[in-house]
């Protein structure tokens, strides 16, 4: 033994020899397979070698073969393979279990349609008792036939039958569970507590798993495809598996044991193929509205103190009450306030009504989740209890606008451009969705002043989706309704009217007359001439004479406000 | 609520008509292989084109005649047996439908996606809804029948496929016969007869602030049954009831304890009031009677006489426009309630002169049924106004209602009557027509002017044109017997 450090190799003296020759000639053929397919070990011994270490076999040639050759030894080459071997005959064998059967800790058991369960369970066994009772006449026909009472054709007769049929009832089973184990994958046909093997692939076999489309389009026609070492594929339709949390199975068990297989499967599937999935949250909603039952729970309105969600929100009081329903402040766990806009949804009327009703609410929460902007109100959640549809907005601490103004009386003019500026950025972002939303009630009652200044916009119970004026019926306050938008046709312009109005209401603290041209001047004589023509630009009974958009009003503010701090 | 799964257990075979099945077959077995036994044992042979046969080609004639058919025979009964045995549930989740086979079907229906059923159809036998019919996208038809399953199921999956089966197009017939489940099971009586539209079922209940009375409910120490619902919207409703058994009474209710607004509340029981005590000293043979009012809860209420009949409203849906010498009839009638009203000290300004407030009685009288003095004070309170601005004149939407306000709305009350179409709002009405003579034209027209000044000035002017017209048009006005011109 030298000095030097030593560096214990996990190989064989031999092995350790052809290394060494390799250095010296470079000739690779003799390393081992390991070894010669691993430059980057074969660099790391380089180094080692020149940084000082002498390299050492672990064992020499005899000690190895010893392992090897040593049966009783438990890594001998034979006993592995003996173990091998029975662990697979065990997995091959057909294990006839009664009535219950236990999954394997750890195995996947995914049922195919038409069988939901995963224990079939043991009913009236008519199968059972046919095939008993068929038993029981070939029987009776072989003791015939030896006394004689029938032979020749006959028997025969009753032979073949009843041979071929039960051998064609036993193939007529089809695959009615997928078992996914350590192993492989096993096919089985379960029926009326017995289980037989169909078709089994370990994952060693597995050479492919991918998703494949169908002819027809249909999604659940897809199959996944299993392909075999040897090119033999196996498809289950989707329709077999046919629920999400079967392929969640499904995927989750080949997901565990042949990740490297898996292509292209994945657990999302069932929701990206599946087209026009609308909002789970808000389909369940919806459901559950429409399907409740029409006995009502509570008929007095909310007190103080109430709980809703099984205590999630707990009433605090009464914030105020509009045509539409009531809002209250609420608490939740964490005293984080909100506020819950209570809508009443009828019960007792024609399931026409009713769906109206509950589609208008479902309505407002679209609208609300589609307008989200710091400008306004958000929407945390919506739900449903007792006949009652509730939204869960944001706690926006202040009063309306228009009680601002009646309080504190009329604003001055650059406080009053200042919110009007604001106002225009509401109205832009509205309008500059795809599709356009129109407010149809932007009105004072509508706007929420917070302690520091900021505007919000609530409400979009009658909010119009699109530009082009085809809201159906006329909705909204007569003061802040211009012509079109009473005739039914309310368009972004309507919006730029009723935007008019506000400012005329933070002007004068009154609402404008209404279907005419508005001039707070004549209400208020501090107002500028700039402001009172904007006003009177956004008032103009015809939609073509006023500005076109939310900007243009912006622009004209913005010149507005130069001009007063000018003065 | 993300794993939703349904199973509807639907009936296929009952363990009684499986052995009554099995017996039938194993009997009508045992007679067919005796027969074929004897025939091939004994007839067979005496006829000679059997005999001829040589011995391979009888062998085949007897496999295929005989073993084969024999075979499938006893499959049949085996395979049923099986298929029983999978369960006979309906499945029902957020991806697709699982059927069950139809009665005594040998096989369960592939899984159908909810993406992939194009159509949902009602199939009907003997008159009665028998199954749901649903066609998947490959063109096949898939029936699952209702009858048995409970009427709850029934509507769960329909409401599933609802939900998510957002590409299927449902008919119509399919449409009305969930309506009118989800009614049945919740014991409400529907519109089913009289097949009311849409939108005008959204016109009479809008959201409300407060919760309307439930049928059944008793008034006024047990005095007033409220029988239903007959419209509600913003804090007021409208409810059928009886005040002695078999005497209809309509319920006028105004809940204001929801104000919470001490100024707007007073001024709307001011207001309620008002119109309580008015229609208290009205007395005319074609103005709803004021029974009774009275407060109770909170809420306030006024009792009024029934009028039997359909509103103008209804009757135009239904019965389409009607015809000219019709409408001068009934509009010397409501010409002459408003002449009445207006010839009152201080004149009473109706404000809602509209189709839906008009009831033709089956004596084909009118009879005006609602005021709305308080009603559009309402609406400035709550704030929105919902529906009739076409019947309202410019004056009055700027909230300075006066009688030739009044003529508006009958003016447009006339053109809805022959057009069957509401009155655009702000917009003098004009119809094109050769049915209708051009001087009702024009008067409607004239009637309907922005401007107060070029309307007929009082509710007389325009008897008197109406009366004008009909001479010339020929209509005798004998059956008449209220205008008072």
């Amino acid at each position: 033994m030298s000095s030097d450090p030593e560096l214990i190799l996990d190989c064989t003296d031999s092995m350790l020899e052809s290394y060494r020759r390799y250095r010296e000639t470079g000739d690779v053929e003799d390393l081992p397979g390991n070894w010669k397919n691993d430059p980057g070990f074969l660099e790391s011994l380089e180094q080692a070698e020149d940084a000082g270490l002498t390299l050492v076999a672990g064992y020499s040639d005899e000690e190895q073969a010893k392992w090897f050759d040593n049966t009783s030894s438990p890594y001998s080459f034979d006993a592995v393979q003996k173990e091998f071997e029975s662990l697979l005959e065990k997995a091959l064998t057909v294990e006839p279990e009664t009535k219950t059967f236990e999954v394997r800790d750890g195995d996947i058991l995914v049922p195919l349609w038409p069988n939901t369960n995963t224990f079939s369970e043991k009913k009236d066994n008519y199968a059972k008792r046919v095939a008993i009772g068929f038993v029981i006449v070939w029987l009776g026909a072989t003791l015939w036939h030896f006394t004689q009472l029938i032979n020749g054709g006959t028997y025969y007769y009753f032979q073949g039958i009843m041979a071929i049929m039960l051998w064609l009832f036993a193939l007529s089973q089809g695959i009615t569970h997928i078992n996914f184990g350590a192993i492989g994958i096993e096919f089985q046909s379960r029926f009326a507590g017995n289980k037989s093997k169909r078709k089994f692939i370990p994952w060693n076999n597995l050479t492919d798993v991918c998703l494949e489309q169908s002819a027809s389009g249909s999604f659940l026609n897809w199959s996944l495809k299993l392909t075999e070492n040897g090119g033999k594929t196996h498809s289950i339709k989707l329709s077999k598996i046919a629920n999400r949390e079967q392929w969640h199975n499904v995927v989750d068990a080949l997901n565990k044991w042949c990740p490297v297989h898996c292509r292209g499967v994945d657990r999302e599937i069932f929701d990206s193929l599946s087209l026009n999935r609308q909002d789970p949250t808000y389909t369940a909603l919806w459901l559950q509205a429409l399907s409740a039952p029409p006995k009502r729970e509570r008929l007095q309105p909310l007190m103080a103190g109430a709980s809703l969600q099984a205590g999630k929100y707990e009433v605090t009081r009464i914030l105020g009450a509009g045509g539409q329903g009531t809002a209250y402040l609420a608490k939740m766990a964490d005293d984080k306030l909100v506020v819950l806009k209570e809508y009443i949804l009828p019960v007792f009327v024609d399931a026409k009504v009713r769906r109206e009703a509950i589609d208008s609410f479902k309505h407002e929460t679209e609208m609300l989740k589609r307008v989200h902007s710091p400008l306004i109100v958000s929407l945390n959640e919506a739900f449903f209890e007792d006949n009652r549809a509730y939204l869960v907005l944001e706690y926006v601490d202040g009063p309306s606008l228009k009680s601002a103004v009646l309080e504190s009386g009329i604003l001055e003019e650059k406080e009053a451009v200042k919110h009007a500026l604001k106002m225009c950025d509401m109205l832009n972002h509205l309008h500059s969705l795809t599709p356009a939303v129109v407010h149809r009630d932007f009105t004072p009652d509508n706007l929420i002043l917070t302690s520091s200044g900021e505007l919000k916009l609530i409400d979009f119970m009658v909010a119009q989706e699109g530009n082009d004026g085809l809201g159906g019926m006329a909705v909204g306050k007569q003061a802040f309704m211009p012509p079109e938008q009473l005739r039914g046709k309310a368009t972004i312009c309507s919006d730029l009217y009723a935007l008019g109005g506000t400012i005329f209401y933070m002007l004068t603290a009154q609402y404008p007359e209404a279907i005419s041209q508005s001039r707070p001047s004549l209400f208020n004589e501090k107002v500028s001439v700039e402001l009172d023509d904007i006003v009177n630009k956004c008032t103009a009974l015809d939609s073509k004479a006023r500005y076109q958009n939310a900007k243009e009003v912006k622009a004209d503010l913005e010149k507005c406000l130069r001009e007063s701090v000018s003065l | 609520m993300t794993n939703f799964q349904l199973s509807i257990p639907a009936r296929t075979l009952t363990p009684e008509q499986m052995r009554a099945f099995f017996v039938w077959w194993a009997l009508l077995g045992i007679a067919l292989g005796t027969g074929l036994w004897y025939f091939s044992a004994e007839i067979a042979p005496a006829i000679p084109f059997f005999h001829s046969l040589s011995a391979g080609l009888a062998r085949i004639l007897y496999l295929t005649g005989v073993v084969i058919p024999g075979l499938f025979y006893v499959y049949v009964p085996m395979r049923l047996a099986v298929v029983n045995e999978h369960g006979t549930n309906i499945v029902v989740n957020q991806d697709g439908l699982g059927l069950p086979p139809a009665l005594g079907g040998l096989a369960h229906m592939p899984w159908l996606a909810w993406s992939d059923i194009k159509l949902a159809d009602l199939y009907i036998r003997k008159g009665k809804p028998a199954a749901i019919s649903l066609m998947e996208s490959g063109g096949k038809n898939y029936r699952l029948s209702i009858k048995d399953i409970e009427e709850q199921d029934v509507e769960q999956i329909l409401l599933a496929l609802e939900a998510w089966g957002a590409n299927t197009i449902w008919t119509d017939a399919l449409t009305n016969y969930r309506d009118n489940l989800q009614n049945k099971i919740r014991g409400i009586e529907g519109n089913s007869n009289t097949l009311e539209f849409n939108d005008e079922l959204s016109r009479r209940f809008s959201a409300t602030n407060f919760i309307p009375l439930e049928p059944g409910k008793k008034l006024r120490s047990g005095t007033i049954n409220i029988k239903r619902q007959m419209a509600f919207g913003g804090f007021s409703a409208v409810y059928e009831a009886e005040d002695a058994p078999g005497d209809t009474v309509v319920m006028k209710e105004l809940v204001v304890s929801k104000f919470d607004n001490e100024e707007a509340r007073e001024k709307v029981i001011e207001l309620f009031n008002r119109e309580a005590e008015l229609l208290g000293q009205l007395d005319h043979p074609q103005i709803v009677r004021l029974k009774d009012h009275f407060t109770e809860d909170g809420r306030k209420y006024m009792v009024l006489e029934h009028a039997s009949g359909r509103t103008l409203r209804e009757l135009v849906r239904h019965g389409g426009p009607l015809k000219q010498d019709r409408v001068i009839q009934l509009g010397l009638q409501m010409a002459g309630i408003l002449k009445y009203l207006h010839e009152r000290v201080p004149p009473v300004v109706h404000r809602d002169f509209t189709p839906d407030n008009l009831v033709l009685q089956n004596d084909g009288t009118i009879m005006l049924i609602d005021f709305g003095a308080a009603n559009e004070f309402l609406a400035e309170a709550t704030g929105t106004l919902i529906g009739k601005q076409g019947y309202m004149s410019p004056e009055q939407i700027k909230g300075k209602a006066e009688p030739l306000s009044d003529v508006y709305s009958l003016g447009g009350t006339l053109y809805f009557m022959l057009t069957g179409q509401d009155p655009e709002a702000l917009t003098p009405s004009w119809l094109e027509s050769d049915e209708v003579s051009i001087a009702l034209r024009i008067l409607i027209k004239q009637m309907t002017e922005l401007s107060k000044a070029e309307r007929p000035q009082s509710a007389t002017v325009v008897g008197t044109h109406l009366l004008q017209i009909a001479q010339t048009v020929g209509i005798s006005l004998e059956h008449f017997a209220n205008v008072v011109v």
